[in-house]
């Protein structure tokens, strides 16, 4: 199978991350990093209390968010989650529709075990497979997406080790999964193990992350490697420019990119975008090393507080620049009724040809939680 | 010749009256449009802005006291928006009280000493928020016209400074020192008293 064929079948075959709709748009608001709203430093998952009151005070149905002022913090906390979807996929090339739903369980808790150590973990059911393509089946799996212990050394420094994503300029996995699957061939998972250091000023963020197999690979693709992360604001807490770099080694193949990304958000609107260029090499042969680009950018627009509209464009290019190329446009409507329900409208393109898109995928889906 | 020289004095007089006065008109300038942006930063990092356009008042130049400046500024703090609805709540019912008399509703500045009336330099005032009156001073450009003027304004303040409790949301809250940004266009009225 040519290089180029494994390359369209794995973005086909890893098109679906978890659609959990992560998006630093905050930094619209001067919200450079995701701290003050997240437990985690990386943002994404449980709210701190703060994060609970922004959360609703952006709903349509705002309303003051108001915790017993002297109760006490709170040991163990947890929220549900449920994705109700339904998608519509057409593949443009042979004229063939096929809609599907999907049906995605969430279990997210965090544990505090002292002062500064607490135990994170997100486990979740996906009942159905593929189902932004025409090939949706059901097909349920148990994912543990996050375990971690996580340890806040200092204000502004914590470490957490187990199993996460892998830290990212954008924080965006469910898009940038997308591309960053075919560079990886052979990854099973977009969750690995690791360990990871978030060090955090008011201008300053730096991560430096060594990561190992999520499991779930073949022995062949088994990847151990580092990377870092480090972004500064450099414009009045409203954008953010960072570079990254990783290394990886796996039997099949070496990989190493560098990349660059922003955050920029001015008032109602923002842009996130972020690059890496991509150098993978085969182990087991005397092929020529390929080099990958990818960019992925997010034009998005607070017409209120509660409706986000976002256009996401996602470029890839495979074998050196001159052939092979992946495209992926996508406008979306988030709208957080509130702080429990949140309902996301897409429509998504994909180009493996400039000219004319491959396939259309149109979704509406409702995000409902609990909250604790 | 000797009856001539008073009716000569006397329009003379006039004339330097009129002059006078038409210069003294000249000077006075209402304010036409206007931006406040005023930068909060957090305890946890970051920053939010609070802004307004309502910004009202007429000014004129004292030509007796080089760089004063008659007249108030007045702005209406019930128009402070910060990017978050309820936070906008908070911030005029919890922490200015705008509500509890009319001095709480608006941020008012008179006093106003500028060294420079064209080119960067330096001003100083009397800021009256929360119903306290403290003295400021920052950096100020003005950038005349044929209309009037422009003016482009920066200085800090200390929240405490206004008796405003610091503001603070469940666990995350600004900083007392933050920073105003004015931005405003003043054109000039002929006004002959």
């Amino acid at each position: 199978m040519r290089s180029k064929d494994l390359f369209v079948a794995a973005l086909l075959v890893v098109w679906y991350a978890v659609e959990a709709w992560a998006s630093p748009t905050m930094i619209r608001l001067g919200y450079t990093s995701c701290a003050p709203c997240h437990l985690s430093p990386q943002g994404g998952g449980l709210l701190t209390e703060y994060g609970k009151g922004v959360d609703l005070a952006q709903s349509l149905l705002a309303r003051d968010y108001a915790p017993p002022p002297d109760a006490p913090q709170r040991k163990f906390i947890q929220d549900f989650r449920v994705l109700l979807a339904a998608y519509r996929n057409v593949d443009l090339t042979r004229d063939e529709t096929v809609g599907s739903p999907d049906v995605r369980f969430w279990h997210r808790a965090a544990r505090r075990l002292g002062a500064d150590h607490r135990l994170s973990s997100t486990v979740g059911i996906n009942f159905w497979s593929d189902p932004t393509t025409t090939s949706a089946r059901a097909d349920p799996k148990l994912v543990v997406m996050k375990a971690l212990w996580e340890y806040r050394i200092a204000d502004g420094l914590e470490l957490a080790v187990g199993r996460d994503v892998r830290p990212s300029g954008l924080e965006m996995s469910d898009y940038q999964d997308f591309l960053r699957a075919s560079t990886e061939p052979g990854a099973a998972t977009s969750y690995f193990t690791q360990a990871k250091l978030f060090w955090w000023t008011k201008r300053v963020h730096v991560t430096p992350f060594v990561f190992g197999p999520g499991g779930g690979e073949d022995r062949l693709f088994r990847q151990y490697g580092a990377g870092v992360l480090g972004g500064v604001d450099v414009w009045q807490q409203r954008a953010v420019i960072g570079v990254s770099a990783r290394t990886s080694r796996s039997e099949s193949y070496t990989r190493q990119s560098i990349g660059a990304y922003a955050r920029l958000g001015f008032g109602r609107w923002g842009i996130l975008t972020e690059q890496e260029l991509v150098t993978r090499s085969e182990r087991t042969s005397d092929a020529q090393a390929v080099h990958q680009y990818m960019e992925d950018t997010q034009v998005f627009f607070a017409l209120y507080e509660w409706l986000v509209t976002s256009i996401t464009m996602q470029y890839g290019s495979f074998d050196g620049f001159a052939s092979g190329y992946v495209g992926r446009l996508a406008p979306a409507a988030q709208i957080r009724v509130s702080d429990k329900v949140t309902v996301i409208v897409f429509a998504r393109n994909l180009f493996v040809d400039p000219r004319r898109p491959q396939s259309r995928t149109y979704s509406v889906q409702l995000f409902l939680k609990t909250v604790d | 010749m000797a009856a001539v020289r008073p009716v000569k004095l006397a329009a003379a007089l006039v004339g330097l009256f009129i002059t006078t006065n038409l210069l003294l008109a000249a000077e006075r300038y209402r304010i036409e449009k206007a931006s406040i942006v005023v930068t909060c930063p957090m305890t946890i990092g970051g920053s939010f802005e609070t802004r307004t356009t309502a910004l009202a008042g007429e000014l004129a130049l004292v030509p007796e006291a080089a760089g004063s400046v008659r007249g108030t500024l007045t702005v209406n703090l019930k128009t402070l928006k910060t990017g978050i609805s309820l936070r906008d709540t908070h911030l005029r019912d919890h922490f200015l009280e705008v509500d509890r008399g009319p001095e709480f509703a608006v941020a008012t500045l008179n006093e106003i000493r500028i060294n420079n009336l064209n080119g960067p330099g330096h001003f100083s005032g009397k800021l009256m928020v929360h119903g306290v009156a403290r003295e400021v001073s920052g950096t100020a450009t003005v950038r005349r016209d044929s209309r009037g003027f422009r003016v482009d304004a920066s200085f800090p303040l200390r929240v405490s400074d206004f008796q405003i409790s610091r503001p603070s949301y469940l666990g995350v809250g600004v900083t007392d020192d933050i920073q105003v940004h004015v931005n405003l266009t003043a054109t000039a009225t002929e006004d002959i008293h």
